[in-house]
């Protein structure tokens, strides 16, 4: 796998340019008014330098290991309005070759008032020889190329939907390698489009994406109808045989309703549905923090009565009033804290968002109340030393799993488990599939599971599972 | 928009440096006004392009941590590994 941003960190300029830099920095150039070059000189190299020392981004990093030592890039960061939007710092070595660009034409010159002296036309040749040892370093490869559909290639699909104008779409499946030709497409209807792709999207956005892709099971379609969705594109041809087998079935049953079909591509209709914009919530987690904690906790929001719940305009990053209340004296502290809200709250399911607050720096007992779009939420909270475990949750987590047979010896381990990567609030749900290999030999085990986190120990957990698994070798099938 | 948006950073930042080096140069009430007009002018074209970005820029707090910065900046080694484009002899090398 490459690390993301891999790509961004590909920068050597290859050895004809940083050569022609240098001697247009310091070898003496005739032909051109001396203050000319000095000022050439100052003014550009500064920009390299400082192009350079800014592509280095905020902490210096060494072969790879980030040494933490802040560097004058984190200084703009803080102090220039619109900084922190540029998430890649190594473009800005595009600027050091903009600024090496008149330097290295200084070094040009040098070579070329040189080889005068030779020869009236070999300023000419070495220019030339110059642009040929450029294309050779180039490596002449062509650049990858995306082929799109344009005017009547567009699939009949599009200019349908641009004619008819169903309202917002999704378009399934919801693939990452097929985004970008949805977005290239959308500009031929131009309707809302639930698919894209972006450097930063927010969590409501890849939940949203997760849920339909569950369509046209019966949650992704009430999902849809609560988001607003009108119209569902299938792309017959992008589906695996079984997925298009549901979405025949989905027809069969009357579940999903075809406007329109294009070969493989079909559009159905996304009936509108009521939704409620009344939440209710409720505080999970632990119930005992340490003075001034940097908590997390979870708010598991659910929508009044059946119906969904459906985040109306505008959307955005919520703010939730955080109120503490103590108990012995009745002071309260009032604090605000951001909170992405999912789009939608299925009808009868809870949505558990992040909520990350500090604990007040006094010990004592604390009715905690949280206060969001009409909901309120209560817990009582108590403040005092050595808290309770924080939650798992908090910490990168592995599952881990191990057979354990009885032979006599006592248990052993005969597996482990992996990695699981999470970033789950109390009260949220998260499900994963892992598959701890089965033993070789055959025998009755039993499969016991668990979470390690904080050099806690995975199988004592009260949370942790226990299976008793047989292992069985396989027959050969017959042959006919 | 992306790529007009680096460039407009970079160039700002280069023209800042170039500002700062003949400052005493530059210094003057005809200067200052036309670069007081040049700065208007500029808002005037890009404010409506930027407007719906920085709208949602501001509902979604989208910023990036210096944290996550740091995955996406040079390496004092990346000035020696060639990208796949450059001819094979360098991209081989610098694989190394």
């Amino acid at each position: 796998m490459t690390p993301a941003g891999a790509h961004e960190r590909l920068l050597f300029p290859g050895l004809i340019l940083p050569a022609l830099v240098l001697l247009g920095c310091f070898a003496p150039v005739r032909g051109i008014p001396a203050a000319d070059v000095r000022r050439a000189r100052r003014l550009f190299g500064l920009i390299l330098i400082v192009a350079l020392v800014l592509s280095l981004g905020p902490y210096l990093i060494v072969w790879g290991v980030n040494t933490r030592m802040p560097m004058p890039y984190l200084g703009l960061y803080y102090l220039i309005p619109g900084w922190s939007a540029m998430r890649v710092p190594a473009r800005f070595a595009f600027l050091a070759l903009l600024a090496a660009v008149p330097l290295s034409a200084l070094g040009v010159q040098v070579l070329a008032e040189r080889a005068a002296k030779w020869w009236r036309w070999a300023p000419l040749g070495v220019t030339l020889a110059l642009v040929a040892l450029f294309l050779v370093e180039l490596g002449g490869k062509p650049l990858p190329m995306q082929t799109v559909p344009v005017g009547r290639d567009v699939p009949e699909v599009y200019r349908w939907l641009a004619r008819e104008r169903p309202g917002p779409i999704v378009e399934v499946p919801l693939t990452p390698e097929a985004e970008g030709e949805y977005l290239y497409l959308s500009t031929v209807h131009w309707l809302p489009l639930v698919n894209g792709r972006t450097s930063f999207a927010p969590s409501s956005h890849d939940e949203a994406k997760r849920v339909l892709a569950e369509l046209p099971g019966s949650r992704g379609r009430e999902y849809a109808s609560a988001l607003g969705l009108r119209a569902i594109v299938v792309h017959g041809e992008r589906l695996s045989r079984e997925e298009r087998l549901r979405w025949a079935l989905a027809e069969e049953a009357g579940h999903v309703r075809r406007l329109a079909g294009f070969g493989t591509d079909a559009v159905y209709a996304v009936p509108p549905l009521a939704t409620t914009a009344s939440l209710t919530a409720r505080i999970a987690g632990s119930d005992t923090l340490a003075p001034g904690q940097d908590a997390r906790l979870g708010l598991l929001l659910a929508g009044a009565g059946a119906a969904p719940w459906a985040h109306g305009s505008p959307h955005g990053v919520a703010r939730a009033e955080v109120l503490w209340t103590e108990t012995a004296t009745g002071r309260v502290t009032r604090a605000t804290v951001p909170l992405t809200l999912p789009l939608v709250i299925v009808g009868g399911e809870r949505a558990a968002v992040p909520l990350r607050l500090t604990a007040p720096a006094a010990p004592g007992r604390y009715a905690l109340r949280v206060r969001l779009r009409g909901a309120t939420a209560e817990r009582a909270i108590e403040v005092r030393e050595a808290p309770a475990l924080a939650s798992s949750v908090d910490a990168p987590d592995r599952l881990a799993a191990r057979y354990l047979v009885e032979d006599g010896s006592g248990p052993r381990t005969l597996a482990a488990g992996d990695a699981v990567h999470y970033d789950v609030p109390p009260g949220g749900r998260y499900e994963f599939d892992v598959w701890p290999a089965p033993p070789v030999d055959a025998g009755r085990y039993v499969l016991e599971a668990g979470l390690v986190s904080g050099g806690a120990g995975p199988f004592s957990r009260e949370d942790g599972v226990r299976l008793e698994v047989e292992v069985a070798p396989l027959r050969a099938a017959a042959r006919p | 928009m992306l790529a007009s948006f680096y460039l407009g950073m970079m160039l700002t930042l280069a023209l800042a440096l170039y500002a700062g080096w003949h400052a005493r140069a530059l210094v003057g009430r005809a200067m200052l006004a036309r670069a007081a007009a040049f700065a208007a002018a500029s808002v005037v074209v890009l404010l409506p392009l930027h407007a719906g970005y920085l709208e949602v820029q501001r509902a979604w707090q989208a910023s990036w941590t210096p944290g996550a910065m740091a995955g996406y900046s040079a390496d004092v080694q990346s000035y020696r590994s060639a990208p796949p484009l450059m001819n094979d002899v360098y991209v081989s090398r610098s694989a190394r």
